[in-house]
């Protein structure tokens, strides 16, 4: 039983409340990703289910059991720190034993464990070297021992990849989601990475300024973003944001006036839409596609490219603003030539005045 | 009833998280702060209110409160030239002392701060090891080296003929003269490290592209150097002042306590105002109060002072 | 660039000689006899042999020569007139000239060291060497358990704590000297007592608190909780975390407090008896009876200073990295 629940939870810093009342289940054996801006919480929301912070009002459950008054070890969490918190002077193996020996193990049981874990991290190397004569992602590992030998309910994690290089990062993020299969374990895990978020989470819990925005999926998260903060936070590059005057309904569907006055048909949209949202992967070059936007020479106007070999990323000043879309590699495009665009209108996301998400009528 | 449930208030606080945490603090810098308080802040704030009194010691059965007599006191005879004296001797010699701070330490740090040579660890070494000396160590040392007729100093000279008794550790100006010398050299270890510490810190950056820039030696102190160890500076201020002021140790090797009235400093002075005179015998030339009332005049616009300049220093700090 | 440093180690170099000059003639004034201290010696002055033609009477004032001692020594009852000569003494009392040479000579040819010796050198040393030890180790727990509490300030009443012990700079030692003195003898009952000075050297101040505090503050706060949550209480992350990491702000405190307290002459001068002086107030307590027997003087002062400076140059690492390391932090 190591479900967390949070009900109406706040956190404040002697005045500045950083937490505003968030209720939030996470679910037993799913790893659940806090996603968000830095500043926006996460680690507080976490340090608070792991009991290094106090929690200035609402509950929090493990398991059904309040756990508000509860000292940290006594709530079953174990939790790895962004800079790992090895001691320095303790050797691998001591480091992996100590929350053992707090436990008051005995010593040939600790041994096993510790032999254990470090097969199973392939670690049995390094157990008499002293941290720092360790790689960024062996103290990487070694921490995620020391988490792991105790069998913790449940699996804390703050930013435990952001001091890794990229390559290192992928590897680590493979092995957390493989230790998280084998071992059933609940784990919470924070970062401002969307693309950990997304590769790593059952569940993505996105948060803004000491509220949630958004829970679900990666892929619910990627395809209904529940609003625009959470649209532009997801995806990478960040989705093309068009302001919309105004939303004509006819027969064939909904005639859109766009910020500078040109008008874009796609099927039918809520009537209060103010902005429409298109991922950049999600345009085409040339009329392919059912919604177009068309530009004659001189409109249109390239501001940068990014190659990244088998795609690109192309970036255009247009008369209603900028936009940023997928392309071969190898396409051109010349500002002496028009240009059109296109895309699904499915694809299309519409946002109210205050950024929330509107549905559309089943086409 | 209410008593009783404000009582189980404070239980249940000092049990919960916050509680539990507060004690443990407690317990860690609870045994030190007792004694803190009971061996230094409360003897501070006994002797405070004295300086209104006319306590003449602590066993004084018959106390009256005589406002700012004490202060008076020091501004009028028979104390006046005596106070005087000793003022002007510690001002004196904390100018003189200051001076030897950069005579000293200053210039060590920036020899050594350009030295490359293996030798550094030894210099340091060296040049560190006055520091071990006591007080009374170093007037006794000064007995040894600058006496008339006995110092080895004085003899040495002789020997290669600049004449008989060149200084007299006990005149008022060799008193003057000595003490900032030999102070200096038994600091002088201490001040360069403080100083070396300031340059060290300094970005070497700064330091090459000034020389990129074409700046000389004496242009590189000047305007780069000096200017990034203002921290340092402030540091050995304070601690030249302080000491400067309360200079004792070294007075009673050069028989401050017993007679050299040329070593009469200001803490001396308070030591014979009040309970010196005790140890000779003789009658006592004032009061407890008075010792006290002395050392608060002298002390108190000191550490303003050295607090102003503390405050100067966080703001000064650059990295 | 090669010239450039040559000249410095050339200047460095003067300047440590005449940095140890001192040290130097120190040593040779410890055994330079007083009649001889007018004279300069560039080296220690031959001994001169003791003269049975001395009188008993000379000898004693000179050298400061216990004449009871002597007597019981030599077992002679009742009085000895001062005027006689070693040797018409050896034929007064039938005694053998070569044991009265025996005991005199070295008295007289190293009458510094040994007059130090007898007035109580060792026991003094030992003293020292006590306080002083237990104060610096005592001292570093405490400090390092204050700093434990106060690093990082998260209460009020942390920094409120750290700015009483930075009042203590502003405190003259003299101005307290005297309520200390009645507290320590009227409540404590530690009259005469070593416990005494120990107690004003660990009660904390500004150096410790400020090196402890600023250095541990330096320490991840993530060990502290990791330690919270393995389940380990304060004093496991005390004993097993945090002591094990206080190597280096100890030796900053160790380097700049030992001298101190080794050092500190106002304190043993007031609370203790003469007959248990540390070596500082000791030396100044030579220095007031041998008033004029110089040999004994700077042999006490060369005798007293020999401890600390082998402590010294042991550890002179520690004190020169502590030293540049302790001014950085400022
Ligand atoms: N101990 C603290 N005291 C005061 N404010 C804090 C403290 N810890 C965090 N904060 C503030 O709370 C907010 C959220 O911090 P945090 O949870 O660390 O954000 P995140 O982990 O999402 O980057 C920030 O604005 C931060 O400044
Ligand atoms: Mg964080």
């Amino acid at each position: 039983m190591s479900e967390v629940l949070i009900e109406g939870v706040s956190k404040r810093f002697g005045r500045t409340e950083v937490i505003h009342g968030i209720d939030l289940r996470i679910k037993e054996g799913e790893l659940t990703v806090l996603l968000g801006p830095s500043g926006c919480g996460k680690s507080t929301l976490l340090r608070m289910i792991a009991g290094l912070e106090d929690i200035s009002e609402g509950v929090i459950r493990i398991g059904g059991e309040e756990v508000n008054d509860l000292e940290p070890v006594e709530r079953g969490c174990a939790m790895v720190f962004q800079n790992y918190a090895l001691y320095p002077h303790q050797t691998v193996r001591r480091n992996m034993a100590f929350p053992l020996k707090m436990a008051r193990l005995p010593r040939a049981e600790i041994a096993r464990r510790v032999a254990a874990t470090a097969k199973l991290l392939q670690l049995e190397e390094l157990l008499d070297r002293l941290p720092r004569d360790l790689s960024g992602g062996q103290r990487q590992r070694v921490a995620m021992g020391r988490a792991m030998i105790r069998e913790p309910k449940i699996f804390l994690f703050d930013e435990p990849l952001s001091n890794l290089d990229a390559e290192l990062r992928v590897r680590m993020r493979l092995e957390i989601s493989r230790l998280q299969r084998e071992l059933l374990a609940t784990m919470v895990f924070v970062t401002h990475d969307q693309v950990e978020a997304m590769t790593l989470a059952h569940r993505i819990v996105i948060m803004r300024a000491g509220l949630i925005e958004q829970v679900g999926t990666p892929l619910e998260v990627y395809r209904r973003p529940a609003n625009r903060f959470v649209a532009g936070f997801i995806g990478s590059p960040a989705m093309n944001f068009i302001d919309v005057r105004e939303v004509r309904a006819d027969a064939t569907g909904s005639q859109l006036t766009l910020g500078d006055g040109s008008t874009l048909v796609a099927g039918a949209l809520p009537a209060e839409t103010a902005s429409v949202g298109i991922r950049p992967e999600h345009i085409r070059i040339g009329l392919a596609e059912r919604a177009s936007l068309s530009f004659a020479a001189g409109q249109h106007r390239s501001i940068g490219a990014e190659h990244l070999g088998d795609r690109s990323y192309r970036y255009l000043s247009l008369p209603f603003g900028e936009l940023t879309m997928l392309a071969p590699e190898e396409q051109v495009i010349d500002e002496t030539e028009p240009l059109a665009i296109s895309f699904d209108p499915a694809r299309l996301h519409c946002f109210a005045h205050d950024g929330r998400r509107l549905e559309r009528a089943a086409a | 009833m209410a008593g009783s449930s404000t009582r189980g208030a404070k239980r249940s606080w000092l049990r919960s998280r916050a509680g539990r945490r507060f004690l443990v603090d407690l317990a860690y810098a609870g045994p030190q702060l007792f004694l803190y308080v009971l061996v230094q802040l409360l003897p501070f704030v006994i002797a405070l209110p004295i300086i209104f009194t006319d306590r003449l010691d602590f066993l004084d059965q018959d106390v009256a409160w005589v406002g700012l007599d004490n202060v008076r006191a020091m501004l009028q005879p028979p104390l006046v030239d005596r106070f005087g004296d000793a003022l002007q001797r510690t001002a004196l010699f904390a100018l003189v002392n200051y001076v030897m701070v950069y005579l000293f330490g200053f210039v060590l740090a920036l020899a050594m701060f350009e030295l490359t040579s293996r030798l550094k660890g030894l210099f340091f070494t060296i040049i560190y090891m006055p520091w071990m000396i006591s007080g009374v160590g170093i007037g006794l040392l000064m007995i040894m080296l600058f006496s008339s007729d006995t110092g080895s100093l004085n003899l040495l000279l002789k020997e290669l003929g600049f004449g008989r008794n060149v200084v007299d550790v006990k005149s008022e100006a060799g008193t003057l003269i000595t003490l900032p010398i030999m102070y200096g050299w038994k600091t002088a270890g201490f001040n360069m490290a403080v100083f070396l510490g300031g340059l060290l810190a300094i970005p070497t950056e700064t330091i090459e592209s000034a020389r990129m820039d074409g700046a000389r030696y004496l242009d590189r102190v000047i305007h780069i150097y000096i200017p990034q160890i203002v921290p340092s500076i402030i540091i050995v201020t304070i601690f030249s002042l302080i000491n400067s002021f309360g200079i004792f140790d070294e007075l009673v090797g050069l028989g401050g306590l017993s007679g050299n009235a040329n070593a009469e400093f200001l803490s001396v002075f308070v030591y014979q105002l009040g309970f010196g005179a005790g140890a000779t015998g003789g009658a006592k030339i004032g009061t407890l109060a008075q010792a006290i009332t002395v050392s608060l005049l002298v002390f108190l616009p000191l550490v303003l002072v050295a607090f102003g300049l503390n405050r100067l220093q966080k703001r000064l700090q650059y990295h | 660039m090669k010239r450039h440093q040559l000249v410095l180690v050339g200047l460095l170099g003067l300047y440590c000689l005449i940095t140890l000059a001192p040290f130097y003639a120190l040593v040779v004034r410890a055994f330079t006899p007083t009649v001889q201290s007018t004279e300069f010696h560039l080296w220690l002055p031959d001994r001169r042999p003791l003269s049975m033609n001395a009188r008993l009477g000379d000898l004693a004032t000179i050298y400061s020569i216990d004449a009871r001692a002597f007597r019981q020594e030599m077992g002679i009852k009742g009085y000895v007139n001062p005027q006689l000569t070693l040797a018409q003494l050896a034929e007064t009392y039938e005694l053998e000239p070569e044991r009265i040479r025996a005991w005199l000579e070295p008295r007289v040819q190293y009458n510094g060291v040994l007059s130090v010796m007898e007035a109580g050198f060792l026991r003094s040393l030992l003293a020292t060497i006590f306080v002083t030890g237990v104060s610096v180790g005592v001292g570093g727990l405490l400090g390092i358990m204050t700093g434990s509490a106060l690093a990082g300030f998260r209460r009020p009443w942390h920094l409120f704590t750290y700015n009483l012990y930075m009042l203590n700079m502003i405190i003259p030692p003299m101005m307290v000297i005297l309520p200390q003195y009645l507290i320590m003898t009227k409540v404590l009952g530690l009259d005469d007592n070593y416990l005494s000075v120990i107690l004003i050297h660990i009660k904390g101040g500004a150096l410790s608190t400020m090196v402890f505090t600023s250095y541990i503050a330096t320490i991840p706060k993530e060990l502290r909780e990791s330690v919270q949550m393995d389940g380990g209480r304060h004093y496991h992350y005390f004993f097993y975390v945090l002591l094990p990491l206080m190597g280096t702000p100890f030796a900053v405190f160790a380097s700049i407090a030992m001298p101190w307290m080794w050092n500190d002459l106002l304190h043993p001068l007031v609370f203790l008896s003469p007959a248990k002086y540390t070596l500082p107030a000791f030396v100044a307590a030579i220095g007031g009876t041998y008033t004029t027997n110089y040999e004994a003087i700077f042999s006490g002062l060369m005798l007293s200073l020999i401890p600390i400076l082998l402590i010294y140059l042991v550890f002179q690492k520690m004190f020169v990295r502590s030293a540049v390391a302790g001014a950085v932090k400022g």
